[in-house]
């Protein structure tokens, strides 16, 4: 019997081809399920990873935030899987190409859907005979295809990643907190905080001991501190000692050039030197404050007194005048703020060097 | 002869059965040479012309002489020379007398006004004989002193050209290559195939005994039900891939096989691509395309529109090579 004809007057569909259809888009499904659950199960692995290093190195984690980011994980993985849509396409498509359609169903899905164009009659009847023939083979064919993706290995990987991460959450450590909050508590106020915090120590330690001593000891701990922060600059501005500021002083008569570059560059707000770069308030609220302990811890007797700001004031306001007569005061004034760069002034040495040399035939300004 | 259907409606069933048979019945003929039998034969049903190329003495002529008995089709053989002129392929007007007394100039056909035409030595023939032939070949028709008058059809041209004696040879340029839709290789057959050969056609031309498998209706229907197989979306698109594959110019990546290639296929090509695997389909009892049936004709319909650089060339690489390795690459991404 011809083929063909015994197809004749057939409609394009073919029982078959639906049930194949139908039972690719439910392997797919299942396919595309193991495939998200097998990206969960991975995800999973990380979550935990994150929540034990988090948990260990910066702050506590809940065992419950670590369950609710792994059912989020799951719950995303799984529903996007149920939702994306099969369309009946990419079913023919996938038989076509692994239950060996040869272009069959594809072909068949858009000469259906092309029902009205002109598709001759003896091919569409063919082809659906053909399909006919073909598709309890392919049902079988699927049924002995095994899923690709391997779900049980990630599963229990994710499992006993969780298990670890929950027994590790729960176990009881030392208190975490404080040294999350120390370290918060170090790395927010910054450093003018820090220098302000070892000041006030200074400042009791100082009340609770003679002056002298108090003295001695926070001009010795000011000259490290100046030494470790910006060399000698901070002897101008600080006015600590009469040494340093002698010193300071006579380097400024001698050079005055070099005097007015150092202070600048000495002085906090110069902006020149490599620790300016960091806090420019910091060397601010440190003269501040050293210049007042220091300032009260040279005040004279009563020693027993607490410095008062306004003997500072009287103090820096005399010496200004030049009418500073206290015995023992041995301080040069205070530089509160940096010297402003000058001119530099020449002596008359070299201002004469200098008229004869423009003087002279042949000079180039 | 297979038994005519009872029905004007075309069958694809019996049109695979009736192809085979055309095919058996050549395979018996040409002993060994089943590829080239099959090749013939879809070239014929898709529409299309074949150049073969092989050494004398392979049976190419029987196999046209066989091929014609088989089909039941008309036909004639023109042996190029140099000498050839293009009227002696297309025909030429006579000064003949009538009978009523009176004198006139009458067309008397070449050659080429017949169903299947044989060609030998084609590159013999000076390039004005060849052009003559090659639009004879394209328009399916011949002009002659401003008439036009059609080929027969179906209408075959198989070309047969000598690959080792270059010497005094025109060979074809490229833009008439292009018009056949297959270049047959004619391999040398086995020692078995040798053997069988001298059973069937020592004392015989089995050629001139062949009986006719089909009626010559038969072949334009065989062939418009070829043209009427359903070609999927996914087909036609690996079938512009593979033609964009042999592309240097288009392509995206720097493939190895594409690298020797110079000048690729031609839109023409991808026409032939689809029209020769519609009738492979048939010849497989389907009434739809497969990438399977593309793969199958890939070679024979590449192989010589595909120009090499002169570097590979020295390198000892043909066409066959580098297409069946793009092929292959192409079926994997199929």
């Amino acid at each position: 019997m011809d083929g063909d004809r015994a197809g004749a007057g057939r409609p394009l569909t073919t029982h078959a081809t639906d049930e194949l259809l139908g039972a690719v888009r439910r392997w797919l499904r299942v396919d595309a399920l193991a495939g998200a659950s097998r990206s969960a199960a991975w995800l999973t692995v990380v979550v935990a990873l994150i929540a034990v290093l988090l948990h260990l190195l910066v702050r506590p984690v809940s065992v419950f935030s670590v369950a609710l980011a792994v059912t989020l994980t799951w719950g995303v993985a799984l529903l996007r899987a149920l939702v994306t849509p099969i369309r009946a396409l990419e079913c023919a498509a996938w038989a076509d190409r692994h239950l060996a359609g040869g272009c069959a169903y594809e072909t068949f899905l858009e000469a259906r859907g092309n029902a009205g164009s002109r598709v001759a009659a003896p091919a569409r009847q063919r082809l659906a005979q053909w399909i006919d023939e073909a598709a309890p083979r392919s049902i079988a064919r699927l049924a002995a295809t095994p899923h690709e993706a391997r779900v049980l290995r990630p599963v229990a990987v994710a499992l006993v990643a969780v298990l670890l991460a929950a027994a590790l959450l729960l176990m009881p450590t030392q208190d975490h907190s404080i040294v999350a909050n120390t370290s918060a508590d170090t790395s927010t106020p910054g450093p003018r905080a820090q220098a302000t915090a070892r000041d006030e120590a200074r400042e009791q330690r100082a009340e609770v001991e003679s002056p002298d001593a108090a003295r001695d000891r926070l001009s010795a701990t000011n000259s490290d501190d100046r030494a470790r922060r910006n060399g000698g600059g901070q002897a101008a501005s600080t006015g600590e000692a009469s040494e340093d500021a002698h010193e300071s002083t006579a380097a400024g008569d001698l050079q005055p050039a070099a005097t007015a570059t150092r202070a600048a560059s000495g002085g906090r707000d110069a902006g020149a030197g490599t620790d300016d770069a960091t806090d420019a308030a910091l060397s601010q609220a440190w003269q501040g404050e050293l210049a007042t302990t220091l300032r009260t811890l040279a005040t004279p007797p009563p020693a027993s007194s607490r410095a008062d700001q306004s003997l500072a004031a009287d103090y820096e306001s005399a010496t200004a005048d030049g009418t500073a007569t206290r015995p023992g005061a041995a301080f040069t004034p205070a530089a509160a703020a940096p010297q402003a760069r000058r001119k530099p002034s020449l002596g008359p040495v070299e201002q004469a060097y200098v008229r004869a040399y423009f003087a002279a035939p042949g000079a180039t300004p | 002869m297979i038994p005519a259907s009872t029905s004007a409606e075309p069958s694809f069933a019996r049109a695979q059965q009736q192809l085979n048979a055309v095919c058996a019945a050549l395979d018996g003929v040409i002993v060994g040479q089943r590829d080239l039998v099959a090749g013939i034969v879809t070239a014929v049903f898709a529409g299309g012309h074949v150049l073969m190329e092989g050494l004398p003495g392979l049976g190419k002529t029987h196999l046209a002489k066989a091929l014609a008995a088989a089909l039941g089709l008309q036909w004639s053989r023109v042996q190029c020379t140099p000498d050839l002129m293009p009227a002696d392929v297309t025909g030429s007007e006579v000064y003949s007398s009538n009978r009523d007394g009176t004198s006139s100039f009458v067309f008397r056909p070449g050659p080429v006004f017949a169903q299947l035409v044989l060609v030998d030595e084609i590159n013999r023939a000076t390039p004005r004989t060849q052009s003559a032939l090659l639009e004879a070949m394209q328009e399916m028709q011949v002009t002659h002193a401003g008439t036009s008058r059609p080929l027969p059809q179906p209408f075959c041209v198989l070309a047969t050209q000598n690959p080792i004696e270059l010497e005094g040879t025109y060979p074809l340029p490229e833009a008439q290559l292009d018009r056949f839709m297959f270049k047959l290789r004619v391999p040398y057959p086995d020692s078995a195939s040798l053997r069988t050969l001298l059973d069937v056609s020592l004392d015989a031309e089995p050629a001139n005994s062949l009986p006719a498998v089909l009626e010559p209706s038969d072949v334009p229907a065989i062939a418009a039900l070829c043209r009427s197989v359903l070609v999927a979306e996914r087909c036609k698109q690996a079938a512009i891939a593979l033609v964009l594959a042999t592309q240097p110019a288009i392509s995206k990546d720097d493939a190895s096989a594409r690298q020797h290639i110079r000048y690729g296929a031609s839109p023409r090509a991808l026409q032939s691509l689809i029209r020769a695997a519609r009738v492979r389909a048939v010849m497989s009892g389907r009434s739809h395309l497969d990438v399977e049936d593309l793969a199958a004709v890939a070679l024979p319909t590449l192989r010589h529109r595909v120009l090499l650089r002169l570097e590979s060339e020295l390198e000892g690489l043909d066409a066959d090579t580098v297409l069946a390795g793009l092929v292959d690459q192409w079926r994997r991404e199929s």
